[in-house]
Order: structure tokens, then sequence, then C-alpha cells
């Protein structure tokens, strides 16, 4: 048998915790963080980079014969969670059916990340500046007809498709988790030709999140 | 009978106010050694979910024609959102028009949730214009600079189409929008939602070049 208990005020004042008659305990959230966390967060900000070099972050490389691979990587003792992905895609004139203002790509190029579950393609076939814009649903949204999702000036005097993709719209509250002292990486993969060119003034990546310092 | 009790950690006390509320206080970074990891999810509606077919351009009229995603045997399936592509090779589209096909469907499409234990839940019935698909999306991605390009997209899979690109969001329709959110397809349940073509949909690409839709969410792996 259960002991029958009322929640009572600390303070010693004798308020009781009340329950609703639906069943709900009454609750009032404080209207500003906890003072005394344990747990450290810190910002996170970093390019895809070429093998992660942490230095090469121009993903305009040819991966028609070996897939170029730019990604983030786990940290030793820090777990990573990466809310969004920003990328620009840019080319003078540049339309939705086209990479850029290239013509679409032939294969595409293949978005996804790795952990323990293997490797988990988030969007595969990019071949279009629709496809990136798609794949980030739309965000963010503004221009309108020949102009939609399109920005001026992005790179010199280029046009720039520059869709933002962001995890919390997939249902993952604080982000994609990059376990620490694991392999867990996020993958841009270029799997043809862009080698620069004056269709293709820019194109990279840079992931935004926080890491937990463990403690 | 009851007893008057404290929750306790070390020498502290929550407080109750006067009106019976408990305080509480949220943490501002994510729990450690959670036990329910997601796996993204991204899958084109295919027809009879053949996985490939990706285009709804077909003949509907006789016999409806179905493109789905349903439910997996070994996890569950959480679908936040799913986007909407129609559009046609012409030089002007309307919201009145489905594609650029002058006149609206006679049956419409319908995008359907169906699930063994509540039967066929109606997200969409007569969607028989690109407006009633926008209204369905609650207008979402908004945007366009003006009312003759509202929502509008140009040349988004060939040098001549324009159309229009659709978000539906199921936080729009109250489901929670952070984690838990999401239209759910059970495990080892036959859960669908299929978009249904109910009319002939083979009309020349200045009337229709293009109709596709892409869920998006998370399955939930327990550990």
């Amino acid at each position: 048998m259960s002991i029958r208990t009322n929640i009572e005020d600390g303070s010693g004042n004798g308020y009781l915790a009340k329950v609703s008659p639906q069943g709900f305990l009454y609750t009032q959230e404080a209207p500003y963080p906890p003072t005394d966390e344990e747990t450290k967060i810190t910002v996170y900000r970093e390019f895809l980079t070429l093998n992660n070099d942490g230095t090469t972050t121009d993903m305009r490389v040819n991966g028609s014969t070996t897939p170029q691979e730019f990604y983030i990587q786990a940290e030793p003792n820090v777990d990573i969670y990466i809310t969004t992905v920003s990328f620009i895609i840019a080319g003078p004139g540049a339309t939705l059916n086209e990479f850029a203002n290239l013509a679409a790509l032939t294969n595409g190029c293949r978005f996804y990340y790795e952990d323990n579950n293997g490797e988990i393609n988030i969007g595969a076939n990019l071949v279009s500046n629709f496809e990136f814009v798609r794949l980030c649903q739309g965000n963010p949204s503004f221009g309108g007809g020949a102009s939609a999702f399109l920005a001026n000036n992005v790179v010199g005097t280029s046009e720039a498709f520059i869709p933002v993709f962001d995890f919390r719209n997939f249902g993952f509250k604080w982000g994609l988790k990059l376990t620490s002292a694991t392999l867990n990486r996020l993958v841009l993969e270029v799997n043809d030709n862009l080698t620069p060119s004056a269709n293709l003034t820019g194109f990279n990546a840079i992931a935004y999140g926080f890491r937990r310092v463990l403690t | 009978m009851s007893r008057n009790g404290k929750i306790l950690y070390k020498n502290l006390s929550p407080s109750v106010n006067k009106d019976g509320l408990l305080f509480e206080i949220d943490s501002t970074f994510p729990p450690v050694g959670e036990e329910v990891q997601n796996i993204i999810y991204v899958q084109p509606l295919t027809l009879n979910n053949d996985g490939i077919t990706t285009d709804m351009k077909v003949d509907g009229s006789t016999t409806v024609q179905e493109f789905y995603i349903e439910s997996e045997n070994d996890y569950d399936i959480i679908i936040n959102s799913v986007s909407f592509f129609i559009g046609a090779e012409t030089n002007v589209i309307d919201l009145f028009e489905f594609g650029a096909i002058n006149g609206t469907l006679s049956n419409g499409c319908q995008l359907v949730y169906e699930s063994s234990k509540y039967g066929e839940i109606f997200i969409g019935d007569n969607l028989n214009s690109n407006f009633e698909l926008l209204r369905m999306c609650n207008m979402n991605p908004e945007f366009g600079l003006t009312s003759n390009e509202a929502f509008e997209i140009v040349q988004t899979f060939s040098n001549n189409d324009r159309g229009y690109f659709f978000i539906l969001k199921f936080s729009n329709y109250g489901y929670e929008s952070e984690y838990r959110g999401g239209l759910r397809l059970k495990k080892n349940e036959k859960e669908r939602l299929v978009f249904k073509i109910r009319d002939d949909l083979n009309f020349i690409v200045s009337e229709l070049s293009s109709l596709n839709g892409t869920a998006y969410g998370y399955k939930t792996v327990t550990s």
C-alpha cells in the first residue's frame, strides 16, 4: 500500500501543491535559467572542411572520380549538438533548377551523418539548388518568382542560394548529437566535378550548435 | 488520510506558492545518458511505396493511385512535415489552377493518414487547385514580393517551369513542435500517410510538369 503524501512548500508556510481535477500537477516555470548548473554549454561554429582538415572550406572540388568528403567530427571530451547547417551555393544568374549557375549535376551531393546506426542519409542526389532548398524546407523563405530564395551579391556580384538546414525541424530538440570520443560525423559529400568556375563562385557549409562540456 | 511531505535535495526544498503551484525550472542543456535515439527520416512519397516512382503525374481517374510512406517493423516514424512541389512549363501560373490546368480537377487529390486503429483521417480532401494545396499547408512557407508572385517559384526543374512549393508542418495542426511532435507511424502497425490521385493527371507539360511530395521527420530507437 502506498503512503499518501502532499507536497508542501519548502519554506514552511504550509502551502500544498495542487492537482487539477483532471489529474495534472500545477507547476510554475522559472522565468530565468538555473543559476547553479554544473554542466556548461559553449557555442559551436565550424565549417565543414575537406577530410575534416580544419582548413579547406571551399567545396568547389572535383569529386567525380573519388568522392570528396567535407565534414565535422565528434571531439574527445565534449558532446557536440548541431542545430543548423548554413549552405552557400553561389553563381551569377543562378536559378533553382541549376547547381549554382551550372547545369544540374549528374550525381549530386550527399548530405549524411554517421553514428552507431551507420550512415544515415539526410539528402542524396542533391543535384540542383532546389534540392538543397527543399531539403532545408524552404528555410529561410524570401523573395518571390524568379528571385525566390535567391539573394543578390553574396559572393562578389554573384547571386546565391543560402538555405539553412535546421535539425530542430526534424524532431531533434537539441540538434544532432556527435557523441564525445566517438567517430560520429556530419558529412557533405561531393560526387561531381565542382572545380571553381565563373558559374560556381562559392560553395561551402557552416555547422552551428553547442558543445556540452562533460563534468 | 495523507501526510504532508517536502521534496528534498540536500537541505533544499522547492517552493509552493499560495495558488498551489510547485516551482520548477528547466535545464538549459540536453539530458546526459539519453536512452532514446533519433534517426533522421527523409522519404519521398512513392507509388505503392515502391521507393522509386515519385512522379505523381499518373491516371487515377479509374483506379485511385496511391503515393505513400508506411510504418516500419523496427522503429516508430514521426513525420514533422511534408513538402509538395507542383509546377508546369508555362509563363503564367495561378493559385486557382492545379499546376497550370485551366480549371480545377473533378475529384481532387487527398492526403490521408490511415491507421488500423483509427481508420482514415483526412488531412486534405478535394485538393483540386494550387490554392487548396497551399491552404492545407497553412500557407507555408510564406514569401513573394507581390501578390502576382505570392508563393510562386520559377525554374525549379526546367528552364521554363513555374510552380508552387508548399510545406505541411504538423506543428501547425497542434502537434508538439519540439522533439516529440509529429504524426506517428507506429511500428508493426499498418499505418500510412497517403497522397491519393483521383483524376487523370497525364497532362502536357505546359499544364502540369511536376507533382511530388517528400516526408521529413525521424525514427526513434530505444536502446
